[in-house]
């Protein structure tokens, strides 16, 4: 007979550890839900009096995965995706910190060259800066000794790269913009829709959708439309032989992979017994199990909440 | 018959589409079919008079309605048709427009726009207004909070952080944000990538493999 422990194993995996890694959930109106550490230690009865630091930041690594989660969804799929407001903002921020960061480690290698050659001690005068980094560069380290500057180049690098990630992303949503521009516009117009422009969009991206539409709607007006007889001068004619407006390609085919969530209310279980969504492809009538760890291709709209629900990534 | 000069125009659109999908970047747009598009115009202006005399002879009463109804409906259809030709041209010259401000915009000196396309005069005085007011949007859009992130930088992600460049043109003495080249033809340097990328992007440098 076998008893199955492994569940108090893993109580006393969390005990030793000293601190305690509670992940922050943003729900969905972006509030942080902040799991009270103290609380679940006094209800196990096991308060020990090491409550680990409740992280109030989630881990960097963490939204890197997340922004490139969201640049590979944006560039596979047809239509626009709401923009990651509080992840974005997160990645800035740190993106600026890291800036001077890298300055600031720069400045103080000159600063301790320049010290060799006039005092000849190696005493790092750093500048009030005493946040340690991840390779143990503090202050009056002998790393800076010898000159290393392979965590420099690193560092360098990986902000370069990160960079280009943001770069790509938001290039590949202003392209998006300019391409549905019309069909944009109608949606601010509707009060009847799903989700509000402004979440859908940034701030810098709302200017810019404006702004670009303007202009081009005067380049068209002063060199065409302008001499159109009056019925025909609508550049958003939904009445006419043909719909002016571009709408994205629902049906776009994409290739999408289906990630395993924990305990989720919508899983089904096939007659394999492996986990699995459901979906109704209507023009066929067909219905569709989608395994977990399962790469297929499929129509958008089919598994557009899928995707919106971070059940399924576009690859 | 009326769509035949519209479709010359749109045979044009696509003659340039090829040319710039063809050819490698820094195309320039061939040049602005004035002559075609006034003449569809005018084709418009025609076209609605001719409208407009039916509904006169129709209020008369000299007309069948069914008749009036078909021909004012054939009317309307070939303007449509040559309102398309003339905004799908108009939209594909925009589109590469675009691509031309982000492409060698904002690299070096904002100021002086239309000095590296020799084909301002190619352009008609509406797409030269709209090429300069969407170079500003671009530098405002890059001025906003956005700063750390040059977005007109290159799209190919960087691999290596450094890398051996041949200067191919004599450009003197090149000030950098992070120190200053001494740029003469021919010679090498082993620089950070990302130091150069502006000049490899402007023509200067030539990456060595």
């Amino acid at each position: 007979m076998n008893i199955d422990i492994d569940d108090i194993l893993a109580d006393l995996d969390r005990d030793t550890t000293a601190v305690d890694h509670t992940q922050d959930n943003f729900t969905s109106d972006g509030n942080t839900t902040r799991l009270n550490t103290s609380l679940d230690y006094s209800i196990s009865g096991e308060l020990n009096g090491k409550i680990g630091r409740s992280s109030e930041i989630i881990s960097p690594a963490e939204d890197f995965a997340q922004l490139m989660r969201c640049w590979r969804n944006e560039r596979c799929s047809p239509e626009l995706m709401p923009y990651p407001h509080y992840l974005m903002t997160r990645i800035l921020r740190r993106i600026q910190e890291q800036m001077e960061h890298i300055e600031n480690i720069s400045m103080g290698f000159l600063e301790e060259s320049m010290n060799q050659i006039s005092h000849g001690s190696g005493n790092v005068t750093g500048d009030g800066d005493d946040e340690d980094d991840e390779f143990g560069m503090g202050r009056g380290n002998n790393v800076i000794n010898n000159n290393n500057k392979l965590p420099l180049l690193c560092m360098e690098a990986e902000l370069e790269r990160v960079k280009f990630v943001i770069r790509s992303f938001i290039r590949c949503r202003l392209n998006k913009i300019d391409k549905y521009s019309l069909y944009l516009k109608q949606i601010e117009d509707d009060s009847m829709n799903f989700l509000p422009i402004n979440e859908l969009l940034s701030k810098e991206e709302m200017v810019y959708h404006e702004k670009h539409l303007s202009i081009l709607l005067k380049l068209f007006n002063n060199s065409i439309l302008r001499h159109m007889p009056p019925e025909l001068q609508a550049i958003n004619d939904t009445e006419g032989t043909l719909n002016m407006i571009e709408e994205p390609d629902w049906k776009k085919f994409v290739f999408i992979y289906i990630k395993e969530v924990k305990d989720d209310s919508t899983l089904d279980r096939n007659e394999f017994g492996k986990p699995c969504y459901t979906v109704t492809i209507e023009e066929l009538n067909e219905i569709v199990e989608l395994t977990i760890g399962g790469i297929y291709v499929m129509r958008y709209e089919i598994i557009r909440q899928l995707v919106l629900d971070q059940k399924a990534y576009l690859i | 018959m009326y769509g035949d000069l519209a479709n010359k125009l749109v045979l044009e659109a696509k003659r340039s589409q090829q040319l710039s999908n063809k050819s490698k970047k820094g195309n320039s747009l061939p040049m602005y079919h004035e002559e075609l598009v006034r003449n569809i115009l005018q084709e418009v202006v025609q076209l609605s008079k001719n409208t407009e005399y039916l509904k006169e002879q129709q209020q008369l009463g000299n007309m069948d309605s069914k008749v009036w109804k078909c021909q004012q409906f054939v009317m309307l259809l070939c303007m449509e048709r040559n309102k398309r030709c003339l905004l799908a041209y108009q939209r594909l010259r925009s589109q590469m427009l675009d691509s031309l401000a982000w492409d060698n915009n904002g690299l070096d000196i904002l100021h002086d726009t239309l000095g590296n396309t020799q084909d301002t005069t190619d352009l008609s005085p509406q797409e030269q207004e709209y090429l300069k007011e969407y170079s500003e949007l671009i530098t405002e859009l890059k001025s906003g909070a956005l700063t750390d992130i040059d977005l007109t930088g290159s799209l190919t992600p960087p691999s290596d952080v450094f890398i051996d460049v041949r200067v191919l043109k004599d450009a003197g003495e090149i000030q950098t944000e992070y120190g200053v080249f001494n740029l003469i033809k021919d010679s090498q340097f082993f620089v950070r990538q990302s130091d150069v990328e502006r000049l490899i992007q402007q023509g200067y440098l030539q990456k060595i493999k």
